[in-house]
């Protein structure tokens, strides 16, 4: 098992710059997922990570080895291809033992068939080694593909949006399963996917990548709870955070956050008051995630904001109520079984220890 | 507004019998979803109900009106299809004006209808752009528009989201629900994606292979399925299955399982039902919302297993439960301290479980 | 739409189209067909008007086309058609293998590698075929006879290229472009070269369409007669310009000539015939981008 470091990784395609100075570290063993959005860069950074596009500007370094002029097969990497990049002329078990044949490893037939077989085993494809690819279904050629990276024990396992392709059944079915071999083998991994899903739940850490750059890197807890700024704030999350646009007010003693509109008027909570420093009169945005959102229809303690139901869906296990407010739309996770009217007056209750403020030019967070 | 009524339909492509005699009776003003895995005949049934598919057999009933031979154009129905068929040369306006132009409508009418229409659905800044000048989420709006502007009797939308990323899915599914509910037009929506139905329809049917599994409003086929197709199908993570044979235990009736001897309460409501099934094997299933999970030895607690992974979502959390060798699914709250390996008791609420016969796949509680 | 519409329009242009089809085809197997009767009749036979249909078959023009150089006075024949046969086989063979070789691998960079200029160069390549060979002649036959490839079976082969190596290369480039990089990008983070996964990878996939444009090719060159005409002399004559031999001021021999336009069809023929599924399938693959 390796360790990754990239040191301010740039990419350059022509004039495009892909990549804009990327640094991180994947500790040996750790998982480390990329998420970010389809142009983001995740795919070129995985792909220099493999050698497979070259390093317009910084270091790459697998296992205390600088790699940027290393050719893929020496670089002791495995990588699972979102379009699975079977062998269409192999049966699987070829696919499988394709690796393990390469010149430089030179396993004997004896020990491919046994690790094929392990891996087959684990992978639930033991039926499937003499079928070609264009015979199986989505969900089988994914495990295949995974089970190529899985026969060679390489340094780094390298994961291009695995999940991409794969109804949500059988994808949530499938993240588990790798999890459940992530933490089997322990093998250093980096994940690149567009679903925050996956990110949270495979991630030791998420890097959260846009427009080529590092926007945050942290647990799944910190990038969840304390994105540092709007951008990650709206790509974890489903229904995605709720943004308002607001004034600081003081008003004697106190201070508060007025919506645009002036009808709404939120207090300032502790946590934020000890941070926001002196913005009196300046515009700020206000977040919080739908889940510390509560419709209420009596007068209640804490922050509240009035507007009337847009429309509410349920979901298995709770509703989503979407309100309109002024000129936005605020959403709120509630009881699955509410019962309310398009149009209806109502009241949300935010729950003022979560709400974040952020500053709306640099988009990044500003208090708590 | 329109009811739908739909009496023995079949559909035959050659050999192969795509719809199978179906029965089925649409509400005025109901957002009804047809779901089903591909392959299962819904996209055929709706073509059929909107007259661009014929009909091999049966009868499809507009309120009181026989419209088997009636031409698409006739049975006033709109259709949203997968790609959003906008037309690139026109404005936006002009594409919302286009289907009722087609009719001959007169042109201050048009131009009413168009405003109104412009509003509801948050297009009046981009009434004089191209399609190709707005962003994906007005398209779809522009999309919506096109149908609702002609106050048709009937919305068909054959799998409309299907191919929209998931962010913008979101808010569509949003927009189609509330449309939905302003104007109280009869609305048939086909897709294979299960939580769609359940968060849009008033009354879904589920389909394969040809047969109408179960109709019935959500809550219903979420909470009584009739067969073990519609339990498993509907909600994600799916259903956890036991086969169990029905055992009385000093007096108290309980499902015990065939792998691992565990034990699950029968609950008073079913007693009677199960009383003379003993020895009969059967599939309990129960919801992974049903389970929960305690990494502390409990009296009552009638599954155990060690945890296999937890996947924290933000949310809530999933956690995967090994028991003798099969895979539980819980969900749980985001948090959850144990690690791969530990032991784990499950208690599972008696109250929501369902009961199954292998053979037959049928709910042995709602016969 | 399912309904079904039996009548009359429907027979009628089928009718029609049959009969039309049958045009076309009499119209092209017809002087073939003649062209066969031709090299069995004596030389009577041949001059006959009206023509027969009915005679005599005789085998004294094939006879004449491969042993004819060693008769002489009257019964010769004024090219040495079996020396054109080695001679053809060479040199359209030579070049086909050429173009294979080096048309891969040309192919494989227009295809994979990004480089300025890389779509000029492919549209050079291709506009090859569509220029006249009679443009160029003259300065090449200028620098052929400097250095000393007139009348050699290399200088065919090398001018043959403009002929078979823009086929290869625009077809290949297709095949090539039509599989996904990924199984290259793959078999390399497995383990192998870039040459490793070239010919274990990448090759195998595009070995049918290949050698399907390799016999189409071969076809073209087989068939080429300016070049021969024009760059070679007796030595390095093909099989189509010793069958034109056989019109000269003194007489047209009729049925050599037709025995040696089936002896030169023929190959070619065969060739087509055994690959025709693949070769429709390849042209038309390159034709349809994804």
């Amino acid at each position: 098992m390796g360790e990754v470091v990239l040191r301010d990784v740039r990419k350059r395609y022509g004039d495009f710059e892909a990549v804009r100075g990327v640094g991180f570290n994947v500790g040996e063993g750790e998982c480390v997922v990329i998420l970010g959005p389809s142009g983001a860069g995740k795919t070129s950074i995985l792909k220099m990570v493999a050698g497979l596009e070259e390093v317009t500007a910084g270091e790459i370094y697998i296992d205390g080895r600088l790699v940027n002029n290393l050719e893929p097969h020496e670089r002791d990497v495995a990588m699972t291809f979102e379009t699975y990049a079977l062998y269409p002329q192999f049966s699987v078990y070829d696919n499988l033992a394709f690796p393990l044949r390469a010149p430089r490893h030179k396993v004997p037939e004896v020990e491919i068939a046994e690790r094929v077989a392990r891996v087959s085993g684990m992978l639930g494809i033991g039926g499937l080694l003499d079928r070609l690819p264009a015979q199986l279904s989505q969900g089988q050629k994914q495990r295949v593909g995974l089970g190529r990276t899985l026969v060679r024990e390489p340094s780094v396992f390298l994961f291009d949006e695995p999940l991409a392709h794969v109804d949500a059944k059988i994808r949530n079915r499938m993240r588990m399963e790798i999890k459940g071999i992530q933490q089997q083998l322990g093998c250093t991994s980096v994940f690149v996917t567009h679903d925050y899903v996956e990110a949270l739940a495979l991630g030791s850490r998420i890097a959260v990548l846009n427009k080529g750059e590092l926007q945050q890197i942290g647990t799944p807890r910190d990038v969840f709870e304390s994105p540092a700024n709007e951008f990650v704030a709206r790509i974890v999350g489903d229904p995605p955070f709720n943004f308002m646009l607001c004034t600081l007010v003081s008003d004697g003693g106190a201070r508060t956050f007025v919506t645009e509109d002036g009808l709404c008027k939120i207090p300032v909570p502790m946590e934020v008051e000890r941070k926001i420093g002196d913005r009196t009169g300046q515009h700020l945005k206000l977040g919080i995630r739908p889940m510390y959102v509560t419709p209420t229809f009596s007068a209640q303690e804490g922050p509240l904001v009035r507007g009337s139901v847009y429309v509410f869906e349920r979901r298995e296990t709770r509703g989503i109520l979407t309100v309109r407010v002024g000129e936005t739309r605020l959403t709120a996770m509630t009881d699955p079984d509410l019962k309310v009217q398009i149009d209806q007056a109502i009241c949300l209750r935010l729950d003022p220890d979560r709400i974040r403020v952020f500053d709306p030019e640099s988009t990044q967070v500003i208090a708590p | 507004m329109s009811t739908i009524a739909l009496r023995s339909l079949w559909k035959k492509y050659g050999k192969v019998e795509a719809v199978k005699g179906i029965n089925l009776q649409i509400q005025d003003g109901e957002f009804f979803c047809i779901l089903g895995p591909s392959g299962c005949g819904k996209t055929s049934t709706m073509r059929m109900i909107a007259g661009i598919e014929s009909i091999t057999a049966g009868e499809i009933w507009f309120d009181n009106q026989l419209v088997n031979d009636l031409a698409p154009v006739k049975r006033d129905v709109a259709m949203a299809f997968e790609t959003y068929a906008l037309y690139p040369p026109l404005t936006v306006k002009e594409n919302l004006a286009f289907p009722l132009e087609a009719r001959g409508e007169p042109k201050a009418r048009i131009n009413e209808r168009v405003e109104e229409v412009a509003k509801i659905l948050d297009l009046v800044d981009v009434l004089d752009q191209k399609p190709a000048q707005i962003s994906g989420g007005h398209q779809q709006r522009v999309s919506l528009g096109r149908c609702i502007i002609r106050k048709p009797r009937v919305f068909l939308f054959d799998e409309p989201l299907s191919h929209v990323d998931s962010e913008a899915r979101r808010k569509m599914r949003g927009e189609v629900k509330r449309l939905q509910q302003m104007f109280k037009t009869t609305s048939v929506y086909v897709t294979h994606d299960q939580s769609e139905a359940m968060a849009l329809a008033d009354r879904i049917s589920v389909m394969n292979l040809g047969e109408v599994q179960q109709t019935g409003t959500p809550n219903e086929i979420y909470h009584h399925p009739h067969n073990l197709f519609v339990a498993d199908f509907i909600g994600e993570p799916p259903f956890n299955f036991f086969d169990c044979s029905v055992v009385s235990d000093g007096g108290q009736l309980a499902f015990r399982t065939q792998v691992g001897n565990h034990r699950i309460l029968v609950p008073n409501t079913i007693k009677e039902r199960m009383g003379d099934s003993l020895d009969r094997v059967l599939r309990v299933g129960v919801r992974p919302m049903y389970i929960t999970p305690s990494l502390v030895e409990q009296e009552d607690s009638q599954i155990h297993g060690t945890v296999y992974v937890f996947e924290g979502l933000g949310e809530e959390g999933v956690l995967t439960v090994d028991v003798d060798g099969s895979l539980i699914r819980i969900l749980t709250e985001p948090d959850f301290e144990g690690k791969p390996g530990d032991r784990v008791w499950l208690n599972v609420d008696s109250s929501r479980i369902q009961v199954f016969d292998p053979k037959t796949t049928n709910n042995v509680l709602s016969c | 739409m399912h309904f079904k519409r039996p009548g009359w329009g429907k027979t009628l242009g089928a009718i029609g189209m049959s009969l039309g089809l049958i045009l076309v085809l009499a119209f092209i197997v017809l002087p073939l067909l003649w062209m066969l009767l031709m090299s069995f009749k004596s030389r009577t036979d041949v001059m006959a008007i009206p023509p027969k249909i009915v005679f005599t078959p005789t085998l004294v023009n094939y006879q004449r086309l491969f042993f004819g150089t060693q008769k002489a006075g009257y019964d010769a024949v004024p090219s040495d058609f079996p020396r054109a046969m080695v001679n053809t086989i060479i040199i359209a063979g030579g070049a086909t293998l050429l173009s294979v070789i080096t048309g891969t691998l040309a192919a494989y960079a227009l295809a994979r590698l990004h480089f300025k200029g890389r779509d000029f160069m492919a549209f050079s390549v291709l506009s090859f075929r569509f220029s006249p060979a009679l443009s160029i002649i003259l300065p090449v036959y200028a620098i052929y006879r400097r250095l000393g490839l007139y009348n050699t079976h290399i200088g065919l082969i090398l001018i043959y290229q403009t002929i078979s190596l823009p086929l290869i290369i625009w077809v290949v480039r297709s095949y090539i472009e039509s599989i996904p990089v990924d199984l290259e990008q793959a078999a390399l983070v497995d383990g192998y070269s870039w040459w490793g996964a070239f010919t274990r990878i990448l090759l195998p996939l595009i070995a049918p369409g290949l050698a399907a444009t390799s016999v189409l090719a071969f076809v073209f060159c087989w068939n080429n007669f300016t070049f021969g005409l024009l760059l070679g002399a007796a030595e390095t004559h093909t099989l189509t310009v010793a069958t034109s031999a056989f019109v000269s001021y003194e007489q047209v021999l009729w049925g050599v000539m037709a025995a040696a336009s089936i002896v030169t069809i023929l190959p070619a023929m065969v060739f087509i015939f055994l690959v025709q599924r693949w070769l429709i399938r390849g042209l038309t693959f390159g034709a349809v981008k994804a």
